[in-house]
């Protein structure tokens, strides 16, 4: 394949896709539909048949056209919409070029015509898939530029002996009156012909274009997180675009809010799970549910803790039955903006406390105040059995009739309609025969039945709610899509439909095992459903003798939502990527689209300020020292990687992997490239020292011995001459006279062995030791002396 | 040795720089970070463009290779050798610039600009590329510095390597078709057909043998004594040389400010002088004595062979056109070294009148070189019938 066509290929496609990324800020698939039309037909019809090429009028014309029909949109409307019109403007030139016969200058004007898109598209756009096409632009762009400047140069050379051969026609006609005077100047050139794609295209260049490409994004991120915001100014991108909603915890659930969800990274947590005799970390089976408030009351689309006095006290110590397992818990609370605090249901005390309160009523921890800083605090639970969740713990205190109530209370019946009139005749077919004695059957009826994959979606995307339904309604009769907070009202109130009193807890389940500990982020928020057990509806078994308030059976109707557990290994693997997923959009919305001034502080340069002074003060401390290997320690732990549960794959496992090979590689290449230099300038100065010496060892020795007492040969002298000289200067001394002759003998006998091809005997051999044990014995003398 | 020159943003590179300013002025205008992002990844192009540009250039050896000489107009190729001695990175599109001066010439006088493209290089190996042109004036010509660039891989940024390179090349004068007439005018100068002379004394030719007399024979060639034996008139008979030596002097003179004509005149003097010269010594057998009556006279003679041409190229090469009057000098020197019996050819840029006894003073004054005067030859290149004998090519 001809290098032009490659390229022809390679703008057309870098075209293309910068319109598609246009045409996604503009919401407008038409326009990238059109753009990849024309650059497959761009490229078949003019470029390789030659069917359809614009003249220079016809082109003209058309541009003047496209001008007109951009300014007339325009005119229309002078909006942010109108000057769109503009920007399609830079599209119709592009589709007028693609048609034309392509010169060098054609192909640099597409690629800055791309390019100038891809700016407006970047001002448009903000999605995570924007963001990776920016990516595939980038090398693809790069790729082009490279074939581009390849074919530029290799034409232009070829141009130039075309020059050069029209002027030697030109020049020397046979015969000419003028010859030889005139033609004096004569172009000179090299290449005649451009050469062939496979002649230059190979798979070096391939790799330079992607280490190009991999260093050009690594400058890029450093600079892109070390360009200072302005203060004050939010850098949240663009301001029309589609509505987002971070997830996280809040005292208060609202359904029905439009766009999607987004989640965030920040850390919430680090919750220690120990043994408390033996002081082992816990790693779970399944996820933890860090439980922060129950919400009761349902009303207007809204979950909160209703109308009621919350029976706050200070937390005293209060110790965990006897017999009961119990777990430590050891909790690190981030800054929040709340006062809620967290633990595994249900919580035990053995301290008093004046920081901590409690509320009796929904068994909700808080603290006095001064959400604004890091709490830390212990907590006991018996919640956990073999390293699982119990699914039913004991109600600490009985509820009311008045609390019952509350927990069965459903929106109210406005003009004789139900609001929830479609999810209660739902809930009461699924239920079926299920006696109303039986609570816990008919929970987990119409769990099993919301957690079924193909009944319910979870997805964090935005759902075109009907307005005039409520949302539960809308989740379970029709839009069947949704986050935890729908799939957990959903059962909490169809419990309520069919008399099981239940409450939504909103708490955060989960987080990443470090090893020894659980990070817990926001993006960790979750909401699940407790349902109330009477003592007689509880199995035998499943609560201490000592429980006689009932149960709260706890149940998790969110399907394949986080937490969802993996039943194969393809479920598993897209589980993971699924969070993955999630994780990049919430880096993308946090770390790229809504890096602002706060951010950048305590993100980038706080952490860098602190890493540095820690270390100037540290670097002397053995504590620093321990603790520093002590997290090096954790990092190579199977456990840290996610591998620690029998998982045969990690995505973070083969992160690390991928990373520490490469640490690895670069460091063994730094070491070679490192001995080499060494090795190289060793071999030089032994070669160098070689080469003078002819190798001869007895010769060596004497030279080293001289020049120990400055007397260093110079480049132009053979070695007869050196000795010559050493031994008149020798001679001039009293006190070294004697040896003068020396370096002359053991010069000659160098002679014999260097060039004479001969060894020396034993008698010689003894001699030379002699001659140089005496000759270095004067020179010591000599300098004594002087 | 390789002097590195400040590397140079290209007209792209400027266009592209203009674009990344745009961006970068509408991210903090409008306080987008998605165009800082892509600020930030265009930025890193030319920083990236500026150390592979380097990087291409690193360990990068080029050497020219030339021909010892080349006439005039011909096909002149030069050789380029790139050795890439790095261990692993190729190199792509580096171009070699190399430049050609006249020994000489004026300052005006543009040195020629010649460049060869080495589109791929391998690591631990050399390439070969040439460029070529044709070098229209004799004289000689210096090359180099040579100057490596490359703009890879995006042509943003442009940096190049001088290499002191220093050589030299000659360029002989171009050499032309000499006619028929000039050969047979040759022949019969070697034979002695071609005019009247006297045959007397050694000018007579040598000895060859003796014959009965012959109507027409000078009574000068009787042999007496033979004649007196034979009872017959018997005479001497005489044999010439067929390939005589020839002593061939240029005369390059101009005015002191020469016209393009003038100009001309001395190149096709030149070019005559040097197609006998080349022919002369192709055929071989004889001596030739070559003068240039130029800025600095310069003297080649011996048996015609390629030696010789060598010796006779180089001083045509770089002859130089004086408006002094040399040539009575050079002719004077010339026939007092070449053999009697010699031809002589003057090729002279003007018509030169022998008759002129206060200019060839010295030709007039000794009487062995007055004994050439009548059988010089005098070619004028100004003049139309140069073309019966020499047709440029």
């Amino acid at each position: 394949m001809h290098l032009e066509r490659v390229l022809q290929i390679g703008v057309a496609g870098l075209a293309a896709l910068a319109t598609v990324l246009l045409s996604m800020g503009e919401l407008n698939a038409a326009i990238g539909l059109a753009a990849v039309t024309v650059a497959v037909a761009s490229v078949y019809l003019t470029d390789i048949t030659g069917w359809v090429r614009l003249n220079r009028v016809t082109a003209d014309v058309a541009g003047v056209a496209a001008a007109a029909f951009a300014f007339y949109q325009w005119q229309r409307d002078l909006t942010e919409a109108g000057l769109l019109a503009l920007v399609n403007f830079v599209i119709y030139v592009q589709f007028i070029l693609q048609f034309k016969h392509k010169r060098i200058g054609t192909y640099w004007l597409l690629v800055v015509l791309s390019l100038m898109q891809v700016a407006v598209a970047t001002a448009l756009n903000e999605s995570l898939l924007f963001g990776l096409l920016l990516v595939v632009y980038l090398f693809s762009a790069l790729g082009v530029l490279v074939v581009f400047y390849l074919y530029r140069e290799s034409s232009r050379a070829a141009d130039d002996a075309i020059d050069e051969r029209l002027t030697v026609l030109a020049a020397g006609p046979s015969g000419s009156a003028r010859w030889p005077v005139a033609p004096q100047v004569a172009v000179f050139t090299g290449h005649t012909t451009v050469p062939r794609a496979d002649e230059t295209l190979n798979r070096p260049l391939a790799r330079l274009v992607v280490g190009a490409g991999g260093t050009t994004l690594a400058l890029a991120s450093v600079l892109f997180l070390a360009i200072p915001r302005v203060e004050r100014a939010s850098w949240r991108g663009t301001e029309d675009g589609p509505v987002q909603r971070v997830v996280g915890f809040s005292n208060e659930v609202e359904l029905g809010e439009l766009g999607a969800v987004s989640e965030s990274p920040e850390e919430v947590m680090q919750v220690w799970l120990k043994n408390p005799d033996t002081h082992q970390p816990i790693e779970m089976v399944d996820e933890p549910l860090f439980r922060g408030v129950a919400l009761t009351a349902y009303a207007n689309r809204k979950w909160s803790q209703g109308q009621h006095q919350p029976r706050t006290q200070r937390v005293r110590s209060r110790p965990p039955p006897q017999g009961a397992p119990v777990v430590k818990q050891h909790f690190v609370v981030q800054p929040l903006d709340t006062n809620v605090l967290f633990s595994l249901y249900p919580w035990f005390s053995s301290v008093t406390s004046d920081e901590l309160i409690w509320d009796s009523r929904d068994e909700q921890i808080s603290r006095r105040g001064g959400a604004g800083r890091v709490i830390e605090y212990d907590m006991l639970t018996t919640g956990i059995v073999d390293r699982r969740l119990k699914p039913i713990v004991p109600v600490l205190r009985p509820p009311s009739q008045e609390d019952i109530e509350r927990l069965l209370a459903l929106p109210e019946v406005v003009e004789g309609r139900d609001p929830l009139a479609g999810m209660r005749a739902l809930a009461e077919k699924i239920i079926g025969d299920i006696p109303a004695d039986n609570p816990l059957e008919r929970a987990r009826r119409l769990n099993n039945y919301l957690r079924d994959p193909t009944n319910f979606r979870y997805s964090l995307d935005a759902v075109a709610r009907d307005t005039m339904l409520d949302p539960v309604e809308d989740f379970v009769t029709g839009n069947r899509v949704g986050h935890c907070e729908y799939f957990a009202s959903a059962l909490a109130l169809m419990l309520r439909a069919v008399g099981v009193p239940s409450r939504l807890a909103i708490g955060f389940k989960g987080g990443e095992w470090m090893g020894g500990y659980y990070q817990v982020r926001a993006l960790h928020a979750h909401a699940w459903v407790e349902v109330y057990l009477p003592p007689e509806a509880v199995p035998a078994g499943e609560l201490p003798a000592t429980s006689e308030n009932g149960g709260w059976l706890i149940l998790d109707p969110t399907a394949s939502g986080p937490g969802a557990a993996a039943t194969s290994t393809t479920d598993y693997l897209i589980q993971n990527l699924r969070g993955y997923i999630t994780a990049a959009r919430a880096i993308w919305r946090s770390y790229v689209l809504g890096m602002d001034h706060d951010r950048q502080q305590t993100a980038i340069y706080e952490p860098i300020v602190e890493g540095v002074v820690a270390f100037a003060t540290g670097a002397t401390n053995r504590e620093y020292w321990r603790n520093f290997f002590g997290k090096l320690a954790n990092l190579v732990s199977p456990a840290y990687w996610g591998l620690a549960n029998g998982g045969w794959f990690s995505w973070r496992g083969a992160l690390a992997a991928i990373v520490i090979m490469l640490v690895f590689l670069s460091l063994f290449y730094a070491a070679r490239a490192i001995v080499r230099l060494v090795w190289r300038r060793a071999r030089a100065a032994d070669t160098d020292a070689e080469r003078r010496t002819g190798g001869v060892e007895f010769y060596r020795r004497l030279e080293n011995l001289l020049a120990h007492h400055d007397f260093v040969r110079g480049a132009s002298q053979t070695q007869r001459e050196f000795a010559l000289a050493v031994g008149g200067q020798l001679a001039e001394s009293a006190h070294t006279k004697r040896a003068a002759p020396l370096p002359r003998h053991l010069v000659e006998s160098f002679y014999r062995v260097r060039f004479g091809g001969r060894t020396l005997d034993t008698q010689e051999a003894v001699a030379v030791e002699r001659a140089l044990v005496e000759l270095a014995a004067v020179l010591d003398e000599g300098r004594r002396s002087s | 040795m390789r002097r590195p020159r400040l590397p140079i943003v290209t007209l792209e590179g400027l266009i592209y720089l203009t674009m990344v300013g745009f961006v970068l002025a509408g991210a903090l205008v409008r306080h987008i970070n998605l165009l800082l992002a892509l600020f930030a990844l265009m930025a890193g192009l030319p920083i990236l463009s500026w150390r592979l540009v380097w990087a291409m250039l690193r360990r990068l050896r080029v050497q020219r290779r030339l021909p010892k000489t080349v006439a005039a107009g011909d096909l002149l190729m030069v050789q380029i050798e790139a050795a890439n001695h790095r261990r692993r990175l190729p190199t792509w599109a580096v171009t070699v610039h190399d430049q050609i001066r006249r020994h000489g010439a004026t300052p005006l006088e543009r040195p020629i600009a010649a460049k060869t493209l080495f589109t791929y290089v391998p690591p631990a190996s050399t390439s070969k590329q040439s460029y070529r042109g044709r070098l229209m004036r004799r004289g000689r010509y210096e090359f180099g510095p040579l100057r490596i660039a490359t703009r890879f891989p995006f042509g943003l940024i442009s940096a190049s390597l001088v290499v002191e390179q220093p050589q030299t090349l000659l360029v002989t004068p171009r050499l032309g078709r000499l006619t028929r007439r000039w050969h047979r005018l040759q022949q019969s100068s070697d034979l002695g057909t071609s005019n009247v002379e006297r045959r007397q004394g050694l000018l007579e030719g040598d000895f060859y043998g003796l014959r009965e007399w012959r109507r027409g024979d000078s009574r000068r060639w009787i042999h007496w004594r033979t004649s007196a034996r034979r009872q017959a008139p018997m005479v001497r008979q005489f044999e010439r040389q067929r390939n005589q030596d020839l002593a061939v002097v240029i005369e390059l003179w101009q005015p002191s400010r020469p016209e393009e004509a003038d100009e001309q005149s001395v190149e096709l003097a030149v070019s005559f002088a040097a197609s006998i010269v080349s022919d002369l010594c192709r055929r071989g057998g004889r001596t030739l004595w070559v003068a240039t009556a130029a800025q600095s006279p310069r003297f080649d003679s011996g048996p015609a062979s390629l030696a010789l041409t060598r010796e006779v190229m180089e001083s045509l090469s770089v002859a130089e056109a004086t408006s002094d009057d040399p040539l009575p000098d050079v002719l004077s020197s010339t026939l007092d070294v070449v053999r009697p019996g010699t031809n002589a050819i003057v090729i002279s840029t003007r018509s030169v009148n022998w008759a002129d006894t206060e200019r060839f003073r010295k030709l007039w004054s000794s009487p062995r070189q007055r004994a050439w005067i009548g059988r010089l030859q005098c070619i004028d290149v100004t003049r139309p019938d140069l073309a019966e004998y020499f047709v440029p090519v």
